[in-house]
């Protein structure tokens, strides 16, 4: 009787639990922890989330997408090759110790490059 | 240990065990986990490798240029940036990106069958494939009807066929499902171009 009681209340979470996560949209983001903030970009890139957003100059949702995937402060800078900044976000400040350099070329096959750096 | 125990530790199994099976349902996106931080040079390399091949396929479909050629011309460049931001730290000998071609020839149609990049850094090294295949050709319409497979595939996410959406000059295009698709040929040179810019063709004999 314990048994069958134990079953039931069982199966009333997994319902539940399902129920839940088919009708909420979920994206799972999950980001091993060894990657740490150095690869953020790289990943960024190869999901093809990087270029995407730079180039169609959607740079508030990359600071978005930034702030949920690294829990720390940070500092977000945005150059064109010759050097004129075209995006940052905040006030460079000394407590950022860590630049993360990554370079994107361009888009679709064209030579128009961005130069991301992150402070953490 | 009382009933009332054996009851929520039986629960409590129950919700874990299924809990674990319900987890593989999620597909999770992420980088393989390397020591080495030039793991990131990588990624960085095969991000250039795809834009070149996308600028170098291009000037070899459409101007005839040789594929390598302007290749190196974009590599060349994009190296050029990276050196001067810094980030080979000295270590700008270290690397190593080619291109190869090649072109197939099946059911009287001739197509760039693949195009690989293969890179490397330090003691890592990666590749880049766009595959075309031609899987069948019916000739029994006014126009020709074919069918290819096409998709991308990197080694720094070797579990993952990548899927590209095209679109066709010289011919219209269906979707079947997520690599295969079906071309009706309205001219005896079809071009392929793909949402990252990479260009192949198919020539009909």
């Amino acid at each position: 009787m314990r048994t069958l009681e134990a079953l039931l209340i069982a199966l009333l979470v997994v319902l539940s639990d399902t129920y839940i996560l088919g009708y909420t949209p979920y994206t799972v983001l999950l980001i091993p922890y060894d990657i740490g903030v150095g690869r953020i970009l790289a990943w960024l890139d190869s999901v093809g989330l990087l270029k995407k957003l730079i180039y169609s100059e959607r740079y508030d949702e990359l600071n978005r997408i930034l702030v949920s995937l690294l829990d720390r402060p940070f500092s977000l800078e945005i150059y064109t090759v010759n050097g004129t900044l075209v995006f940052q976000n905040g006030s460079i400040s000394k407590q950022y110790r860590h630049p993360i350099i990554y370079v994107i070329t361009g888009v679709n096959g064209s030579f128009n490059p961005r130069i991301i750096v992150l402070r953490v | 240990m009382n009933s009332r125990s054996q009851v929520y530790l039986i629960v409590c199994i129950i919700i874990i065990i299924l809990s674990l099976s319900l987890l593989n349902v999620f597909e999770p996106l992420y980088i393989s986990v390397v020591e080495e931080d030039s793991v990131v040079m990588l990624y960085q390399l095969e991000s250039i490798a795809v834009e070149a091949l996308a600028y170098g396929s291009t000037k070899y479909v459409m101007n005839n240029t040789t594929l390598n050629q302007a290749f190196s011309q974009y590599i060349y460049n994009a190296l050029c940036v990276l050196n001067h931001t810094g980030i080979f730290k000295g270590e700008v000998n270290n690397f190593s990106i080619t291109c190869h071609l090649t072109i197939g020839r099946s059911y009287n149609v001739t197509y760039v069958k693949l195009y690989k990049v293969t890179y490397s850094f330090s003691s890592l090294n990666g590749t880049y494939v766009v595959h075309l295949d031609v899987l069948n050709v019916d000739r029994s319409s006014i126009y020709p009807v074919i069918k290819i497979r096409y998709y991308h595939y990197s080694s720094l996410t070797p579990n993952t066929i990548r899927t590209r959406s095209i679109e066709v000059m010289g011919g219209m295009i269906l979707r079947d499902n997520a690599t295969i698709f079906t071309i009706t040929a309205l001219s005896k040179e079809v071009i392929i171009r793909d949402d990252l810019g990479i260009t192949t063709f198919l020539h009909i004999d």
